[in-house]
């Protein structure tokens, strides 16, 4: 009985193993569950405009707009890309090589707490118009290299529709 | 007399708006209504003499001069966000005192054309708040949406070339103008180029600092510029950087033919001022390089991951 019981729990284990080996290359077991997505859904986004506003700056996270219509550019913490240029927001070109997850770096955040991040997805279109964003609040940034952050995910929808304004800041 | 009278008025819309707390103590509550952050205005950028008399004015009970100072105030040209900010929220409360509350309402939406995000402080009575919260919510309703632009900064530029400056400016009220402001850093006035809407897009502007304004010097120097969007009376809408806290850019040097002057013959070389001048700068450089060490901030790195979703 005791030899079948361990056999059950290494035929568990493995199978186990074997999911988080094929279905996350970097070994991380929480995004695994995260990375399914349309294709169809991916391919309609041209970038990410990641941005971060500072402590006590009012947001409502349900309003459909764009980050810009709601908020002064001047209350944004500035933020530098990887070649050190200060800059309002950050645009990367969407990239999805995981099947769902992009990993993008902020440098040069000042040191504090309670950021809300806010992260939009442009269409392909010109001028650009908002698929979607999300806000992740509560964040805090320390100094030197920071644990990664997932970002809420970012609901696109299906049917093609847009927000009808230019996000880009 | 008059005075006297308007501290009647004053105790008796402050027994209106604040309850019966305020009508028994009126005068304080008025002062109340001069938050402390008008100080931090005044320290943060040069003062508008406007703001100080208006608040004395508006503590005193004395309204409708309190109206013609910030009037005046707002027609001053060179006014930052902040000012603006403190000049329309005066307005806005000293019209409401005065009764006039369509004016209060005009003040207010003007505040929020300068800082969509504005919020009273929660020191103001809650009629007050009342009464923004829901010009707050007219305004979303009616879709008058305030003015935003969008600008790329101008990167380090070469010298004796003209530069092109793009925005993007959304909602660009009518008889409203958008304006390009520079100077070389360090001088006293700013010159002044339009904003062109692009033929192709209603929203696409375009400006061009002349080539004439970045003359080669043989070394880099320093621009300063910003950006702003005024209505017909120069009240200022939106904008990117003010005259007291602009943005700045680099005119480089040029890359060739770079070598230095020749030596003044017959002089030792503390006779060359340009040896001078290069003390002073590295001098400069040095202590400036010190201050922002002890003065900058720590920052991080933070590695973000981002996903998507079918919506629900």
């Amino acid at each position: 009985m005791r030899r079948r019981r361990g056999f059950v729990a290494l035929a568990l284990s493995g199978t186990f193993a074997a999911i988080l080996c094929c279905d996350s290359p970097r070994g991380d077991p929480s995004l695994s569950f995260e990375l399914f997505l349309s294709g169809a859904i991916a391919d309609r986004v041209s970038s990410f405009q990641v941005a971060l506003l500072s402590a006590g700056t009012a947001l409502d996270c349900t309003a459909k707009q764009c980050l810009k219509d709601e908020v002064d550019p001047k209350r944004l913490v500035p933020l530098q890309d990887a070649s050190g240029q200060q800059h309002t927001a950050l645009l990367f070109p969407a990239s999805l090589p995981d099947g769902g997850v992009q990993e993008v770096k902020a440098f040069g955040v000042p040191v504090g707490k309670d950021y809300t991040l806010v992260v939009e997805a442009l269409s392909k279109s010109n001028p650009p118009a908002l698929l979607g964003g999300s806000c992740t609040m509560k964040l805090e940034v320390k100094e030197g290299l920071n644990t990664s952050v997932l970002a809420n995910p970012i609901d696109i929808r299906a049917d093609g529709g847009v927000i009808d304004c230019d996000p880009r800041l | 007399m008059q005075t006297a009278a308007h501290r009647l008025a004053a105790g008796l819309v402050l027994a209106i708006l604040g309850g019966n707390a305020a009508a028994r103590a009126p005068l304080p509550t008025v002062a109340m209504l001069v938050p402390p952050e008008a100080s931090v205005v005044a320290a943060v950028s040069p003062e508008l003499p406007e703001l100080a008399r208006a608040q004395e004015q508006l503590e005193a009970g004395d309204f409708e001069e309190a109206v013609k100072t910030l009037q005046a105030g707002l027609s001053q040209p060179d006014t930052t966000d902040e000012q603006l900010v403190e000049l329309y929220r005066l307005l806005g409360l000293a019209q409401l005192y005065l009764g006039n509350e369509e004016k209060a309402r005009d003040a207010f939406e003007k505040l929020l054309q300068a800082r969509p995000d504005f919020e009273l402080p929660k020191t103001e009575p809650p009629k007050i708040r009342g009464l923004y919260a829901r010009i707050k919510e007219d305004i979303r309703k009616r879709r008058v949406r305030p003015v935003t632009i969008s600008l790329r900064q101008i990167g380090d530029s070469p010298a004796d070339a003209p530069i092109e400056v793009a925005a993007r400016i959304d909602d660009l009220a009518l008889g409203a103008k958008a304006k390009l402001y520079y100077r070389r850093a360090g001088a006293q006035a700013y010159s002044s180029v339009d904003f062109v809407r692009h033929k192709a897009s209603k929203e696409e502007y375009r400006s061009v600092v002349p080539a004439y304004e970045l003359t080669s010097e043989g070394r880099a120097y320093e621009m300063e510029y910003y950006v702003e969007v005024a209505d017909a009376a120069q009240r200022r809408l939106a904008g990117r950087g003010d005259p007291f806290n602009p943005l700045r850019f680099q005119v480089l040097a040029p890359q060739s033919g770079g070598g230095q002057k020749p030596m003044p013959q017959g002089g030792g070389w503390y006779e060359n001022p340009w040896v001078w001048v290069g003390v002073g700068a590295v001098a400069a450089g040095a202590t400036a390089g010190i201050v922002v060490i002890a003065t900058s901030k720590p920052t991080g790195t933070l590695p973000i991951r981002i996903t998507i979703r079918e919506a629900p």
